[in-house]
């Protein structure tokens, strides 16, 4: 693969690849860092590259090993902020609530990143990239029946996680002004 | 799009079982606005997904930035390696301050300076002068192999020269090796101190796997077991069964039976 195919059938999976590190990484810049190796890594192997049967699904699995390579490298963060958004789910801190429903997609992308990584990643391919489950398969490497089940745990959980919290957020002002 | 049929597919979706077609018409229902009430948290999740479609990087020079660093990452592979340049530099210091004799260690700190940090740093003229008088040299040096040692000349002071600003550059070398790695041990120590939650996060991974796979089982176990609901029927029949029971006291009477038995054997021995 030259560079002009290379620009021209690589370097336009940025976006998607980008969204998808984001995803993983919960940060805009981290992201683009990861993404700038995983071209890298792409242009490096840009010989085997036409081997393939689909560029864009081997792109993603280098992005996805790259990221949690990277996750795993940098675990105390992202736990603690896990555990800390999930311990606010339970516990119900609603000023805090309050004040980020207001932007609820922003909100639902929260409640997302308190997903396990194998969900949070089936369901940006799925749901915001619109990839079939057998392409899922080949980026992610993990079988039909286990992406559909990990699927519907993922939407069903942030469906229920949103649910809670607006019950929880109603509640509250009811008995404040009551 | 009827709204019983929004409902159906809703109840697909999170059961998994939707195909790209019908979440593309739920996509389209909730975008389109006229969402009931009771269907926020779907509208809320579903904008949120469609929002997220359409971020991207939002460096404009990505690719410029990217081509640069493909760029330097090739030629990285074709020059020698950092430390190989290192030597170069401290041989290539050693030869310029032979033929300037003029303040050695000054003369090599700024050099080393002026090599680590070439392009942005605003240099004095003289490290300028170095750097340009270096550059030619450095090529020199990488054609002909060793050209150090052909150029020294026997000579006292020379010689003198020669040792102290070899082990100068000796040091800077040691002193920049030891700047260069003291911050990987640094970031071990920070890996160790992380390795409980480390294992937590293992713990963690580990227990969804164990968790996905019992909810692979409940599902079709759940199936299997609404065929089981013949059994039902005959928990029922057991009920009818408890007759048997009458039976059983009746037999418990008939141990009575068993001391008749008793004295008959008790005669029969006496006879």
């Amino acid at each position: 693969m030259d560079t002009n195919r290379f620009k021209s059938e690589v370097l336009p999976l940025k976006n998607k690849l980008y969204r998808f590190a984001c995803r993983l990484l919960n940060d805009g810049e981290d992201a683009r860092d990861a993404i700038q190796e995983v071209f890298i890594k792409l242009w490096d192997r840009r010989d085997k590259l036409d081997d393939l049967n689909s560029i864009e699904a081997f792109a993603m699995t280098v992005t996805k090993n790259y990221c949690l390579d990277r996750i795993k490298g940098r675990k105390t963060v992202s736990i603690e902020q896990t555990k800390s958004l999930l311990f606010r789910e339970s516990e119900g801190v609603t000023a805090e609530k309050n004040i980020e429903l207001k932007d609820s997609a922003n909100y639902i992308d929260k409640l997302i990143a308190t997903l396990p990584e194998q969900q949070k990643m089936i369901i940006q391919l799925r749901d915001v990239e619109g990839y079939e489950f057998e392409e899922i398969e080949k980026a992610l490497d993990i079988s039909v029946n286990t992406i559909r089940v990990n699927l519907s745990r993922a939407r069903k959980r942030i469906r229920e996680l949103y649910t809670n919290a607006i019950n929880d957020g109603t509640e509250k002002s009811k008995s404040f002004t009551g | 799009m009827e709204l019983k049929r929004v409902k159906v597919l809703l109840a697909d979706y999170y059961e998994g079982v939707t195909s790209r077609e019908e979440e593309q018409l739920l996509m389209e229902f909730f975008l389109a606005g006229n969402v009931p009430a009771g269907m926020e948290a779907d509208r809320q999740l579903f904008l949120s997904l469609h929002k997220a479609s359409e971020a991207g990087i939002p460096d404009k020079d990505f690719d410029e930035k990217l081509f640069a660093a493909i760029g330097i990452h090739d030629t990285e592979q074709r020059l020698p390696g950092k430390e190989k340049t290192d030597q170069h530099i401290s041989k290539q210091q050693s030869e310029y301050i032979q033929n300037s004799k003029e303040r050695p260690v000054s003369a090599s700190i700024s050099q080393q300076k002026g090599s680590e940090a070439s392009s942005k740093s605003k240099q004095s003229s003289h490290a300028d002068t170095i750097q340009q008088d270096g550059r030619p040299t450095e090529r020199s040096i990488q054609q002909d192999g060793r050209p150090t040692e052909r150029s020294t000349e026997p000579g006292g002071i020379k010689r003198l020269v020669y040792t102290i600003s070899g082990i100068a550059a000796g040091i800077l070398l040691l002193a920049g090796s030891y700047f260069f790695l003291v911050e990987r041990p640094v970031q071990d120590i920070v890996s160790i101190s992380g390795e409980e939650q480390y294992t937590t996060e293992e713990a963690m991974l580990a227990y969804e796997e164990a968790k996905n796979a019992i909810l692979l089982v409940s599902r079709v176990m759940n199936t299997g077991t609404e065929q089981l609901e013949v059994l039902s029927i005959m928990t029922e029949a057991t009920r009818d069964l408890e007759m048997l029971n009458r039976l059983n006291q009746g037999a418990n009477e008939l141990q009575m039976l068993s001391k008749f038995d008793e004295a008959k054997n008790k005669i029969m021995t006496k006879h």
